[in-house]
């Protein structure tokens, strides 16, 4: 039972800290928090659900141009909602960002539909025992690996590139990542693009998993995934791995021993933690400084 | 050569610098001087894109750079070393020193200037995994003007490297900046520390209330009246000391 929920929830986990990613990323550059992002991470399904149709069950292709297609999604969204806005101040583009969101689920709906649509399969599930009690399916497998697989690229990328140290740098101080040479148009452009792909390629491992896609979806697992930016430390890349994987252990725990209140607990651990560290876990320096 | 024809910098309705020029000729050190509020760093902003100018025009080398976003003025060879340092401090020295070589593709060279600047301040080698904000305010400094220095800049813009320094540090640093103007480097250097700034500069041009009040060669403005009573805190009788 232990393990079991340990499994499901480092799994769920896992999940909320690659959309939390694209919520930390973007508050980091542009000090806002962009509510599209659960509709991006919707829209990422969508895109895996027709090109898995496409190109029937091969999962790395999809998993590749969805992520691409929900990339350009999220650069498209900054350019149209919140590029204009760069020097407004940060309420007005969040209020820009709840308005998005709301444009993208009514477009989802308008486009697709309202249903629930299943996601093609990409594998045949096949369920492995873990010692007596445990179990664990290849889908599962297959959702924990690209997830980690994914945030270790991330993390290459931002420590390691170019770009992704000028992403950092911008984060810490815009005006002197200017001076630098950097062009704030082109680090904003990437943020999304990176924080959207990454969110694309949830929107496919969800879809996989519970085998449903639908336009309303980006509801609960945004505020999940910002939640758990939040516990983690909004600004700070690892506080989102680390708060995704922690939201989604406990929720879990909390669905097998208080089904009813599995989210409010999710939530109830938020407030507390960020009662005692208002920074959040992983206080991000961004964070700190501004405050 | 940095030509500055009568530039004008606004906050809102708060105009901070009312028409300055100025000029720096190529290999020159030139200092800006002037009290609290003067507008020299204001100056500086303007001419690096920070904060464009609203009137007024930036020349370099006969090119018009007026109101340029700042990134494309770096890629122009200009650098900044900003007030207060502005180190990235969550990030390591060594990079921060490649922030500074941003815009460079060479590799190999970009090495090259990564060893010359841990000549020029060997304790950013020793400290070079160490993130820079857990540096002093002096390493600081140093890390501030290698990381301008990584942008192999031809005119480099100083805004009071030795503000909150212990003498000894300011000492140090001032011979490191001497030494990167003998390379051939162009400076621009905003001080506090008039008689200090005017004991390295060539030439000198002192800022009151958004306007250059006085110019002129480093050695006329030591011994001008008006500088060494307000400026240099000397009375008129007082030997300027050695
Ligand atoms: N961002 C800003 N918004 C509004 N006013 C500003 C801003 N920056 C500077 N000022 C004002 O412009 C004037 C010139 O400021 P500036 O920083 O250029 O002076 P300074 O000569 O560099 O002073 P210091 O020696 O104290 O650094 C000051 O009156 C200052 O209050
Ligand atoms: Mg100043």
């Amino acid at each position: 039972m232990v393990w079991q929920q340990l499994i499901n929830g480092i799994m769920l986990g896992s999940v909320y800290a690659l959309i939390a990613l694209g919520y930390t990323m973007v508050y980091g550059v542009m000090k806002f928090i962009n509510f599209a992002h659960g509709d991006v991470y919707m829209w990422g399904a969508f895109f895996a659900m027709f090109l898995a149709r496409f190109l029937g069950g091969q999962f790395l292709p999809v998993l590749i141009l969805t992520m691409i297609l929900t990339g350009i999604l999220g650069v498209l969204v900054e350019r149209v909602a919140y590029k204009p806005l760069r020097r407004a101040p940060r309420l007005v583009v969040t209020t820009s960002a709840l308005g998005m969101s709301i444009v993208l689920s009514n477009l989802a709906r308008l486009l697709i539909g309202s249903a629930t649509y299943p996601m093609p399969k990409v594998l045949a599930v096949h369920d492995f025992k873990l010692g007596s009690s445990a179990v664990i399916n290849n889908i599962q497998i297959l959702v924990l690996v690209t997830a980690v697989i994914l945030m270790v690229l991330l993390n290459w990328f931002v420590n390691r590139s170019r770009y992704g140290r000028a992403i950092r740098a911008a984060s810490e101080d815009q005006e002197t990542a200017g001076l630098m040479g950097v062009n704030m148009d082109n680090v904003v452009s990437v943020t999304f693009f990176v924080g959207s792909a990454l969110g694309g390629a949830a929107g496919l491992l969800v879809g996989m998993y519970y085998d449903a896609v639908y336009s309303t979806m980006g509801y609960a697992a945004g505020l999940k995934a910002f939640t758990a930016a939040i516990l983690g430390g909004i600004g700070s890349i690892p506080g989102a791995m680390f708060g995704g994987l922690l939201l989604g252990i406990v929720e879990n725990f909390a669905g097998a021993f208080l089904s009813n209140y599995r989210d409010g607990i999710a939530f109830l651990v938020m407030i507390l933690v960020l009662l005692f560290r208002p920074g959040g876990l992983f206080n991000a320096k961004i964070y700190q400084k501004r405050v | 050569m940095l030509n500055v024809e009568k530039i004008v910098v606004s906050y809102g309705n708060i105009k901070a610098v009312h028409g300055v020029s100025l000029t720096v000729n190529d290999g020159e050190f030139v200092v800006l001087i002037g009290n609290n509020g003067a507008g020299k760093t204001s100056t500086l902003k303007a001419i690096c894109g920070v904060n464009p100018p609203s009137g007024g025009k930036v020349n370099l080398n006969g090119e018009d750079i007026t109101g340029k976003p700042s990134h494309k003025i770096a890629a122009k060879r200009v650098a900044l070393v900003p007030e207060g340092r502005r180190v990235f401090a969550g990030m390591t020295v060594r990079e921060n020193l490649d922030m500074g070589a941003f815009l460079r593709r060479d590799k190999g060279g970009i090495e090259k200037d990564r060893e010359t600047v841990y000549e020029l301040f060997p304790v950013l080698r020793e400290r070079f995994r160490q993130p820079a904000g857990t540096l002093s305010g002096g390493e600081q400094q140093m890390l501030a003007i290698g990381r301008a220095l990584m942008a192999q800049p031809k005119y480099l813009l100083l805004d009071e490297p030795s503000l909150g320094l212990a003498p000894i540090m300011v000492e140090n640093i001032f011979e490191k900046i001497i030494q990167i103007n003998r390379q051939g480097i162009s400076l621009l250097m905003v001080e506090q520390n008039a008689f200090l700034a005017l004991s390295v500069a060539n030439r000198g041009y002192v800022m009151d209330s958004g306007e250059i009040v006085l110019t002129g060669t480093a050695q006329e403005l030591l011994e001008n009246d008006m500088v060494k009573r307000v400026y240099l805190g000397m009375d008129e009788t007082e030997e300027i000391p050695i």
